[in-house]
């Protein structure tokens, strides 16, 4: 996994979230980023009508052990 | 009985034989029941029991293992709050930190004692390895993390390395007992350890967004803590945002009373309009991931897997 990318691609479609699907097959070609790590990004920017807090409150596990 | 009363019942038994004076077993008692109105009842210990159950153990092949595991959480619990001077309200932080030192290390030997009784010796040896191991690993990322609070900035991967250190060595180490205790061949126990270690990472991440989110009552970005937010906004932010976070964490650092409702504010902003919540998020469900890959990769039942696949959501 390369944090480093991943950051800076949510961050570039935080900024953007209109050009979310541009912006993604553009990713494959250029990024070290894996297309289960693009399948799991482009998930979580699909929620994106939902507010900041219900996509943390969607997080498990349900047990909280920290 | 259900698996709370029994392991209620296991732990008042370890408490009746330790010898220990009547004030002391009631404080350990109420400082027991105070994590579970915070963290649910007996969770680390449910923990090891459901990986016990899912390499074929019964309750009473775990049992020991499992009480052994919470007391021992108890106890890093209340030792990485008073170094970290957090969480105020709980009844370990409203007594002089010499009384919780000295009742930490008491539940810290108790949890020791609880193994004593595994009858199958090369069990009780491997169980007593996985202890010894967390808990250095344990204060190694603390030590860490204490390092870390006045540098200005980690990279990820130091973030991953002390919380897999930390949060992901306690959930291994009580899935890894639970498989030890269940008969689970060495490959197995490698496999449930693992999952473990996902799991933690996940529980993690989902407790440094709330925190980081939760600004009024948490400390962790007022000590300067290297959570994954924080962690994440310093890698991202250029310019004036890095700037503007720059400064707000000095002020939060100088105390709350510098970092008001506006400086909070701010803070927030940050938050929600750079994608904080968002990266948290992908990074918690690329884990999520990695942690169904390794049940999927499993030879237990489906049966046996379901709690295990229910606890990663």
């Amino acid at each position: 996994m390369n944090f480093d990318n991943i950051a800076e691609l949510v961050h570039e479609l935080a900024k953007n979230p209109n050009r979310c699907s541009e912006i993604i097959p553009q990713v494959k070609s250029v990024r070290e980023i894996t297309n289960c790590e693009l399948d799991v990004i482009t998930k979580v920017f699909s929620k994106e009508e939902l507010s900041g807090n219900s996509l943390a409150a969607r997080m498990s596990p349900t047990l909280y052990w920290f | 009985m259900n698996i709370d009363q029994i392991i209620e019942k296991e732990i008042k038994l370890l408490l009746t034989e330790s010898g220990l004076s009547k004030d002391v077993v009631n404080i350990i008692n109420s400082w027991l029941n105070a994590n579970y109105r915070i963290k649910g009842k007996y969770g680390w210990a449910q923990l090891t029991l459901m990986t016990c159950d899912s390499t074929g153990g019964g309750l009473e092949a775990g049992l020991r293992g499992a009480v052994a595991m919470e007391l021992y959480a108890l106890a890093a619990d209340i030792l990485d709050d008073i170094q970290d001077q957090d969480n105020n309200d709980l009844p370990w932080r409203k007594v002089p930190p010499a009384q919780a030192i000295n009742l930490a290390t008491c539940i810290l030997v108790l949890s020791y004692k609880a193994l004593s009784t595994i009858a199958n010796r090369r069990h009780l040896e491997d169980v007593n390895n996985v202890l010894n191991q967390i808990g250095l690993q344990a204060c190694d990322g603390q030590f860490q993390e204490f390092l870390n609070d006045s540098k200005e900035r980690i990279s990820f991967e130091e973030y991953f390395e002390i919380i897999k250190k930390k949060s992901g060595g306690l959930t291994a180490s009580a899935c890894k007992i639970g498989a030890i205790l269940g008969g689970a061949e060495e490959t197995l126990v490698d496999q449930l350890e693992r999952f473990g270690m996902k799991l933690g990472v996940m529980s993690q991440i989902k407790n440094d967004l709330a925190d980081f989110l939760n600004l009024e009552t948490k400390s962790d970005f007022i000590k300067g803590r290297k959570t994954l937010p924080f962690v994440y906004l310093l890698h991202v932010l250029n310019g004036i945002n890095a700037e503007e976070l720059k400064c707000l964490s000095s002020l939060a650092i100088q105390g709350l009373y510098e970092f008001g409702s506006k400086e909070r504010g701010q803070l927030k902003e940050l938050v929600v309009n750079e994608g904080t919540i968002h990266f948290c998020s992908v990074i918690h469900e690329m884990y999520k991931q990695r942690a169904m890959e390794i049940l999927d990769g499993i030879p237990i039942s489906e049966k046996r897997k379901e709690k295990l696949i229910q606890l990663v959501g």
